[in-house]
């Protein structure tokens, strides 16, 4: 009974959940090339700045607010990486299909060796909680979350 | 000499991209309607916001940026305020930041926010209006936010909304 209502109320927090997210990526290439690398990799479509599939669609930009220092400094160095994604699942999806769609997006990020953090909502249900993972990857002078 | 033609003529036309200061200083003064939209476009963008939720957060929205004073490229974004008051700002972050907790990235989001006076349109749930006004009126980006009034955000030139 009592895992009933344990689930039941996780599902009642997730149906809550804004389902847009925000990843930063401290990714290396052109803007251009970042857009069409993550078109490539969902086989989506591209126009402009969005690139979109049947999952959802996301919009590629610089960051407005990068900053060559800040970035490395500490817990908020994320929010000024290079890039931003704004990630918008397709409102038909369930809760767990949106998160999978944000997870491997996030995925793809790492897989290509850029720094990339997550804040949204659901990022407890994302890999490593949507934050930079210390394993395997040339991030050092980047600040790992603990 | 341009500001008093634009005093006097009224309605300017777009700005030159060699014209982005006048006499070394700012461009102080905003177009009457942004650049890149006629006036028609820009009734139907303004009520394509004020029938959407960006009216939930306030009712005084503004263009600014490049759009607004004139020197905008074609792959520039066209910036949207929704001028609140401190009050208002303080109960819109208490709204919208509900899952922030002590050491999550939402948090840090959210303190950035406070920081800034400025909320961004993913935490504010305009994304899907800001893609719909984006297709529709042919721009890169339609970058709609909160901006708290005397914040680091709340610079003119402004054009508000028809």
């Amino acid at each position: 009974m009592d895992s009933i209502e344990i689930i039941t109320s996780e599902k009642q927090a997730m149906e809550e959940d804004k389902l847009g997210c925000s990843l930063y990526t401290d990714a290396t290439v052109k803007l251009e090339e970042l857009i069409a690398n993550l078109a490539s990799f969902l086989n989506a479509s591209v126009k402009g700045l969005y690139v979109e599939n049947a999952e959802g669609y996301i919009c590629v930009d610089k960051n407005d607010e990068f900053d060559e220092q800040m970035r490395k400094d500490g817990e908020d160095g994320f929010l000024y990486y290079r890039y931003l994604i704004e990630v918008e699942p397709n409102k038909e999806l369930s809760n767990e299909n949106a998160v999978t769609f944000v997870s491997k997006i996030l995925e793809y990020l790492w897989s290509q060796d850029y720094p990339a953090t997550a804040a949204c909502d659901y990022e407890d249900s994302l890999p490593n909680k949507g934050k930079l993972i210390p394993e395997n990857h040339s991030w050092n002078e980047y600040y790992i979350w603990k | 000499m341009l500001l008093l033609k634009r005093a006097i003529f009224g309605k300017p036309i777009a700005a030159p991209e060699s014209l982005k200061t006048i006499g070394g200083l700012p461009k102080t003064v905003a177009l009457e309607i942004p650049q890149g939209l006629i006036e028609a476009r820009f009734s139907k963008f303004s009520q394509m916001i004020r029938e959407s939720k960006a009216s939930q957060y306030g009712t005084d929205i503004r263009i600014h940026g490049s759009r607004a004073v004139g020197d905008a490229k074609a792959t520039s974004d066209i910036d949207v305020a929704i001028r609140v008051s401190p009050e208002k700002f303080n109960q819109i972050i208490k709204d919208v930041f509900t899952k922030a907790k002590p050491g999550n990235s939402i948090e840090r989001t959210m303190q950035h926010a406070i920081k800034t006076g400025k909320i961004r349109r993913t935490d504010l749930e305009l994304s899907d209006l800001g893609k719909q006004l984006a297709d529709k009126f042919g721009f890169p980006k339609v970058d709609i936010s909160v901006v708290k009034q005397g914040g680091a955000f709340d610079k003119g030139p402004w054009i508000p909304l028809k």
